[in-house]
């Protein structure tokens, strides 16, 4: 249990490290921190529950789809960014993040 | 502060999602009581290393296992070999008929040129690791990071890493195996207390806990034939769940929060502004 624990909580430390990373890199100047914040607490809400998902059998896409739309909207709503952007921003933090668990 | 009701509908969208997502979680929690039992026949193409698997032989008429040995291996001292592939064997007359495994040439080719096996007096055993990872795919490793095989693996659909090892090599694969991060999830054990080389998993994973036998049948159109037998038991999985699940819903509830602070201070700054 302490193993799985452990594992849970890094993978979900590494998600949110590189994920608001990458957000603050994409970040434009005068809403970094903003979308700092959104991005951490999006992942803290996408993150447990694409993983109680995937507990249940959930395929792997169908996940990541569901966390690429929900971030999405949420980047819309909490950051303000364009409807567009939020979609991209979105794709490829998680789509850079999926392919860490791979690489994992 | 007011809430359009845009937001308001994203607000209940969210905590709608929140609410499916754990009440997936719980359902699947319930395991029924008792053990479920389930028989399933893999085949696993083992690519490269499908040569060190063993071999079906049937027996025949007049057959002793130390006229076997010495026809199929070169040497009639090698019925322990023969005897650790098929355990039920031992201190019985070998009936026609009757299908064996046979070391595989290429793995006793492999046990002489390195001398462990032999020096040990242990045969030629073959093992299989598992451990849970990987979302969609199973990979099917010899030796370090040397990719043979991806492929399902009956119920254990995102159960991870099997492996297959010579005991010779056991000792190498486990350092190597032992520094990875994530092995900790299966146990492992290896028995030859069954009419096959088997490995027996206990693998507890979030919502249950399954004890799995993988029987090697031998190679058929170059396939591993492996037999899973899995029981599931009722208990460990939801006390597992019962501890990650409230964890992983408090820390979305958290991030929940979080954004709805977002978007109300978000709110807020744009009426300030107006």
């Amino acid at each position: 249990m302490t193993a799985m624990t452990d594992a849970y909580a890094l993978a979900l430390l590494l998600t949110v490290l590189v994920e608001c990373l990458l957000a603050l890199a994409f970040a434009r100047r005068g809403e970094r921190l903003r979308l700092l914040a959104v991005a951490f607490f999006l992942n803290l809400l996408t993150h447990p529950l694409a993983n109680l998902a995937s507990g249940q059998e959930f395929s792997f896409l169908v996940v990541e789809v569901a966390v690429i739309a929900i971030e999405a909207v949420g980047y819309r709503v909490a950051a303000g960014s364009t409807w567009r952007r939020s979609a991209g921003l979105s794709l490829v933090l998680n789509t850079v993040t999926a392919a860490m668990s791979f690489a994992f | 502060m007011i809430m359009t009701s845009r937001k308001k509908m994203l607000t209940a969208a969210l905590l709608g999602l929140a609410v499916l997502f754990a009440n997936a979680g719980i359902r699947a929690d319930i395991i029924p009581h008792g053990r479920k039992v389930i028989d399933n026949e893999s085949r696993i193409d083992l690519g490269p290393f499908a040569r060190y698997a063993p071999r079906p032989y049937k027996i025949r008429k007049g057959d002793t296992l130390a006229k076997v040995a010495e026809n199929h291996l070169g040497d009639a001292k090698r019925v322990h070999e023969i005897l650790a592939l098929n355990p039920t064997l031992a201190g019985k007359e070998l009936t026609a008929g009757t299908e064996i495994l046979l070391p595989s040439p290429h793995m006793v080719h492999a046990c002489r040129s390195s001398g462990d096996s032999r020096k040990a007096g242990k045969p030629p055993l073959y093992y299989f690791f598992l451990y849970g990872k990987s979302f969609f795919k199973d990979r099917y490793y010899w030796g370090p990071k040397v990719l043979v095989h991806k492929g399902k693996l009956g119920y254990l659909k995102f159960g991870g890493r099997v492996f297959a090892v010579p005991h010779d090599k056991v000792k190498d694969f486990l350092a190597w195996y032992g520094r990875k991060p994530r092995p900790k999830q299966a146990k492992w054990l290896i028995s030859t207390d069954i009419p096959r080389p088997t490995l027996i998993v206990d693998s507890t994973s979030r919502t249950s806990k399954v004890i799995s036998w993988y029987s090697v049948h031998g190679i058929k159109d170059g396939k591993i034939v492996i037999s899973l037998k899995e029981q599931q038991f009722d208990g460990t999985g939801r006390k597992i769940a019962g501890f990650m699940n409230p964890l992983m819903l408090s820390l979305a509830a958290i991030g929940l929060v979080g954004l709805v602070i977002q978007i109300l201070r978000r709110r807020q700054a744009a009426l300030d502004h107006a």
